[in-house]
Parts: structure tokens; C-alpha cells; sequence
């Protein structure tokens, strides 16, 4: 007797989550949650969350809901392949979607890449991450992008004719500054000199007294936003007159909260314009600000847009991994995402898009320009 | 000339850093030869409460007492509930109680404070004294004349009192000074006090300076307290005040010719393996009479 009550009650909880399976499609999703990217991970999941809320309200999927699993990958590379085999052996997800940094996003992708998981890379930008796999995608700005794009708004925008540069020693930073260091001569910007400094650094303030010196007329400073925070401060508080140009680093409101007012000013180059005219985008930031009280930043519009394509893809293409990838591969100038719209897709599976240019006003960031311009947004 | 000036006002602010949370350390293997690793976290500790008390209150003048009256308490009770238990027993179990303490400490704080930075701004921290180009913020002028202040109160407390004689007396022979009537756990107490206290201010200032304060920031500083340490002469108060303006300055002059060639850890690192070599007994040695 005690078997057979075993025996129903093990019957029913393996049948549980198979009956749940039935009617909903499960997409995958791991973002740093704890650890020193946690600001942004807390951020891409709301955004993610968001995106399944606004997939579920507009009918799911074909009818189906849309269930999010979601798992924290420490900012770890080895956390994000425990991750991985989580979501593809024991949650069997359709799909899944990257709400983190490079380094997390890279190990993970050839496993979901060897399992033919589609997996789309939203914020990690290096460009290893999909390069070769068939199912692995990146909508994030590639790196070297983000430098072509600085040094052409620091010439057409800010007539600038002369820059510093302050580089992040680690593969992002150094990444975006290539970018600059190769097109800011071609607009007639001369590069003054070079700086380098470690990830987690917090005092920039003896090599700000010497970009003092140099007296350039923008500083080119590659960081994220604790990094940014901290130069952009200590450049007030020495008294540096240059403009600093940043990259999408920047775009969290902890650059805001971090550095006040020292912010007005910092121009950086990003994917979410906030006086965008695309109904997605409207719609995206007055909600996201609704729920939570404090403005949408990239990462959250990144991830959102992430799980908008994958759930675009899979609603017309069905759940076969082999569809949702060419559907995904196949996808052109499309519209449904807050940092809209995705050009195409090239061969390695890399959105082209369109770069807008933020300038902070009043501690939020702002439209300045867009870069349309295909020999810079190209990858 | 800016530049030297500049260079030399923020080498002296990171200087009065580390002094302020060094003192407490030295003045702990100074009298218990215990490698008081958790103070690093009294530190963080002292942040978070003095940016707390700020938060409450609105006032930064709310934040420095906040401080030091709960690192004082912490550090009476991790005197009093952990290093005292283990204080005559080899220096490698205090070492190791240290260690402990200061991870759970930095569990705790990131449990409570959450994982990121959290802003510690003041109105004043863009306001400061512009001459040509030649700027000092009213953060550096706070950072070193704060630490002048309680570096004279230091060594008021330290050469002047009778509470400072008794605490030279323990350091130099814990067992002489007992026999003469000194109540050795009451210093001992007292020394961790007093110290703690001052961990808590640096704790505060620091998270002035950088306007931010981070449950980690306490992490560089469980190790790099040694080196500063070992560069003073392990247990001399007077030699870790000069060294760590010495490695304030250092590190900032040798980032400013030269770049981030090593992290700036490792420079500290380096200084202290010359500082070895060279003069074995810290920059304020004298040679060993044989």
C-alpha cells in the first residue's frame, strides 16, 4: 500500500510540470543578479519580464503563454554553463535569451550552439559570441561600433578637433576604443594621447589633472557606469572643460544616481534613443518607468527586445529549433522592439541597426543624433 | 606646475586614507601581535553607517558620529566575544578568526546594502578652491584636514596621556606592565575602540570622496592594510602614518608619469617587497643593536 501511494504521488509530480508544459512555451533567460554587474542584471530582467508580460496580454504565442525561466549567472562564466545545461536538460527551453556581459554569454554560447538551443546574445558584444554558430545571435552593438559612431558625432556634432583617450583595460574597452582610434583621424580628429586604466578602478584624478594639461577638445573614456561615474565627477571637480563621449557603459540610471549632477553634459552613443517616434519604444518606456519608478536604461531595452524576437521568431516559425533560427537569420527591418528597428541579420547571425546619440540634460539622457551612415553601423 | 600640485594633493588625500584605517590595525599587533584582518570590515561597516545616518538625517556632520560610536562598539565586541578567546593562543587562530569574521562581515553588509554601489552625495562635493588651473575640491580639503586633525589627536592621545603611557607600556612588555598595575584586557579593549573608531571615520570619509559607498570596499583593504603595516614597521604608529602618505603619494605620481604599467595594488605591493630588502625594519627602523 505505502509503494503504490509512492508510486501515485511520484506519477503526479512528474506529470505536473508536463501537464504546464502543454500549453506554454518556455524561453530561457540568465542575467547577472548578484555580483558587480548586478545593477544591470536586476535591470535586464525587468525588462525581460516586461517583454513576456506584453507577449502574454497580446494573446502569447499563437494562443500558448509565454513562461520565462530564468537563472542569475554571478556574472561567471562558469555559472552561465551550469546555466545552460539547467535550461537545455532540465526546463527543455524553446529558446534562449542572454541578458548579460560577454564574458558569461561567450561560454555559454557553444553549448546552446551544440544542443541547437536559439540563443540570442542582447548586451554581451563580443563578437566570438555568435560567430560560426548557427544558432546563436546577437542583436547587441558590436563593440568597434561604438567608436566609429563617437568619432563621427565628436566631428559632425561637436566640431571637435582633438581628443584623449581613456581606455578600460578589459575586452570591452579596449574594443570600443579601436573604433575611435581608427575613424577619428579619417574626420580630421587629432588623438592627443592615451590613457589605460584597470576595471574597478575609482580614482581617475591624477590622470584627469594630466588630460587637463593636455587640454583636448573631447575625451573619449570607455568604462561602465561605476567607472563613468567616478571620471565624470572627478573631471568636474579638477575643472577638465572637454566633453566626455561614453558608450552604452554608461547607460544605467546608477551613472545618474553615482555622479549627480557632474553627468549634464557626457554624451554617449547607445541603442536606446529616448525621443524615439517608434510606438514599441513609447510604449516600453512609459511602462517600464510605470512599474518601476526609475527610467528605462539599455540593458533593460536589450533585453526586452531580445525576448520580442525570439517570441517573434517562434510565433512564425513554430517551436523547431532549425525554424526559429532561419526565422530569426531571415528577420528584416523589424519594428516590434524598443531600439527599433533591426536592420537584418549578416551571415554570423549580427544585427545592423541604427546608433542614437544620447546627451544628458538635467540628469537623463536625451536625444542628440542618430547615425544612419551603413560604412559606420555596419559590423 | 598644476599638474605637481594636483598630483600632490590627491597622493596626500589617499595618503590620510589609508592612514586612518592603518592606525587601528597597527595599534592592535602593536599590543596583541594579532593580525586583526576583520578591521577592514569595521571599515566598510562605518561607511555604511555613517551614509545611514545621513540618509536619516539629511546632515554629513550626523554621519562622522554614527560612525564612530558603532565601529567603537563593534570593535569592543569583536575584542571582546572573539580575539579575546583566542588571544594567547598561537598567532595563526586569531589570523584565522580574522579571516572569518571579515567574510561573514562582507556577506552580511552585501545582504543588507544590496550588491552595488549606492551614493553617498553631499551638496558641497562639486564646490572647491580654483586657482588658474589649479583645482583642490572641497572633498580633498575634508579627506586631509580631517586626517590631520585626528592624527594629532592620535598622537596627543598616544605621548601626552596617561591611558597612551599605559598603552606603550603594554605594547613594548605585556607581562612588566601587568605586574605594575596596568589591567591589560581593559587596554586591550580600549585599543580596538579607539582604533575601530578611526576605521569608521575613514570608512565615512571614503565614501565622501568617491560618493559612493560599495558593500565590497572593504576587500583591497584586508590585505592592503599589511602592506602598509610592513612599511611602518609592524606595529609603529608614527612609521604607518608616514608610509602611508609615502605609498598615497607613490602611487599617485607613478600613475600620473607613467600610466597603470602595474595595477595600483601592485605598486603598493612592490614598495613593500624594496621596503623588505632595504630596510627590513620599515621606513621608521633602526638597525637591530647586535
Amino acid at each position: 500500500m505505502k509503494k503504490a501511494i509512492v508510486a501515485a504521488c511520484l506519477a503526479l509530480v512528474l506529470c505536473l510540470p508536463l501537464a504546464a508544459l502543454a500549453d506554454e512555451v518556455k524561453i530561457g533567460f540568465h542575467a547577472p543578479l548578484t555580483g558587480w554587474a548586478a545593477a544591470d542584471g536586476q535591470s535586464a530582467l525587468r525588462g525581460a519580464q516586461l517583454a513576456v508580460e506584453f507577449i502574454n496580454a497580446d494573446g502569447g504565442i499563437n494562443g500558448n503563454k509565454v513562461a520565462m525561466v530564468y537563472y542569475d549567472d554571478r556574472i561567471e562564466a562558469k555559472e552561465s554553463v551550469i546555466v545552460a545545461r539547467k535550461l537545455i536538460e532540465s526546463d527543455r527551453v524553446v529558446g534562449v535569451v542572454s541578458g548579460s556581459y560577454s564574458t558569461p554569454t561567450r561560454a555559454a554560447a557553444p553549448i546552446y550552439d551544440r544542443n541547437k538551443v536559439p540563443y540570442i546574445s542582447t548586451i554581451g558584444t563580443h563578437p566570438e559570441i555568435p560567430m560560426n554558430r548557427d544558432y546563436v545571435f546577437q542583436i547587441a552593438v558590436m563593440s568597434p561600433i561604438h567608436g566609429r559612431v563617437g568619432a563621427w558625432m565628436a566631428a559632425e556634432t561637436l566640431k571637435a578637433k582633438s581628443a584623449v583617450l581613456l581606455v578600460m583595460d578589459n575586452d570591452f574597452g579596449s574594443a570600443v576604443t579601436d573604433g575611435f582610434r581608427i575613424m577619428a583621424p579619417k574626420y580630421g580628429i587629432n588623438i592627443l594621447k592615451e590613457y589605460n586604466y584597470p576595471l574597478g578602478e575609482k580614482d581617475f584624478r591624477s590622470l584627469l589633472s594630466n588630460i587637463k594639461n593636455d587640454n583636448p577638445d573631447v575625451l573619449w573614456a570607455s568604462g561602465y557606469y561605476e567607472e563613468a561615474a567616478q571620471i565624470a565627477k572627478q573631471a568636474k571637480e579638477l575643472g577638465l572643460k572637454a566633453t566626455i563621449i561614453g558608450q552604452e557603459g554608461y547607460d544605467s540610471p546608477k551613472f545618474f544616481e553615482l555622479a549627480g549632477d557632474a553627468t549634464n553634459g557626457v554624451v554617449i552613443t547607445t541603442n536606446l534613443d529616448r525621443g524615439s517616434q517608434s510606438p514599441m519604444a513609447q510604449k516600453f518606456l512609459a511602462e517600464f518607468f510605470k512599474q518601476h519608478k526609475v527610467a528605462a536604461d539599455m540593458v533593460a531595452a536589450s533585453a526586452f527586445d531580445g525576448m520580442l524576437v525570439m517570441a517573434h521568431a517562434i510565433k512564425t516559425a513554430g517551436t523547431k529549433p532549425d525554424d526559429i533560427a532561419k526565422a530569426i537569420g531571415e528577420m528584416k527591418n523589424f519594428e516590434g522592439v524598443a531600439t527599433g528597428p533591426l536592420l537584418a541579420f549578416d551571415a554570423q547571425g549580427v544585427v545592423t541597426r541604427y546608433i542614437p546619440v544620447q546627451i544628458v540634460k538635467d540628469q537623463a539622457f536625451t536625444s542628440l543624433t542618430v547615425c544612419k551612415d551603413p560604412k559606420l553601423i555596419t559590423p | 606646475m598644476g599638474t605637481f600640485l594636483e598630483n600632490l594633493v590627491t597622493g596626500a588625500a589617499l595618503g590620510s586614507i589609508y592612514a586612518l584605517i592603518s592606525i587601528g590595525m597597527t595599534m592592535v599587533y602593536g599590543l596583541l601581535k594579532i593580525l586583526h584582518v576583520a578591521h577592514a570590515g569595521v571599515y566598510v561597516f562605518g561607511a555604511l553607517l555613517g551614509l545611514l545616518a545621513f540618509r536619516l538625517t539629511g546632515s554629513i556632520l550626523f554621519a562622522f558620529p554614527a560612525a564612530v560610536l558603532g565601529c567603537a562598539l563593534m570593535g569592543y565586541l569583536l575584542y571582546r566575544f572573539m580575539y579575546r578567546r583566542v588571544q594567547d593562543e598561537k598567532p595563526l587562530i586569531p589570523l584565522i578568526v580574522g579571516i572569518g569574521m571579515f567574510t561573514a562581515m562582507g556577506d552580511a553588509y552585501r545582504l543588507a546594502a544590496g550588491p552595488y554601489s549606492i551614493s553617498f552625495e553631499h551638496g558641497l562635493a562639486q564646490t572647491g578652491i580654483v586657482l588658474g588651473t589649479f583645482h583642490i575640491s572641497f572633498n580633498q580639503v575634508l579627506v586631509i584636514g580631517s586626517a590631520a586633525a585626528l592624527l594629532v589627536l592620535v598622537w596627543l592621545m598616544v605621548n601626552k596621556t596617561k591611558t597612551g603611557l599605559a598603552w606603550r607600556a603594554s605594547a613594548q612588555d605585556r607581562e612588566v606592565a601587568m605586574g605594575i598595575g596596568v589591567n591589560s584586557n581593559y587596554m586591550f579593549g580600549l585599543n580596538f575602540m579607539f582604533g575601530s573608531a578611526l576605521a569608521g571615520i575613514a570608512g565615512v570619509l571614503v565614501g565622501l570622496y568617491y560618493g559612493a559607498v560599495n558593500a565590497n570596499m572593504g576587500e583591497v583593504w584586508a590585505y592592503k592594510v599589511f602592506v602598509v603595516m610592513v612599511l611602518g614597521g609592524l606595529g609603529n604608529v608614527t612609521g604607518t602614518v608616514i608610509a602611508a602618505y609615502l605609498l598615497g603619494l607613490a602611487e599617485t605620481f607613478i600613475i600620473s608619469s607613467w600610466g597603470y604599467f602595474l595595477p595600483r595594488d601592485a605598486i603598493a605591493f612592490i614598495c613593500m617587497i624594496l621596503v623588505l630588502i632595504l630596510m627590513p625594519n620599515g621606513v621608521m627602523g633602526k638597525r637591530k643593536q647586535v
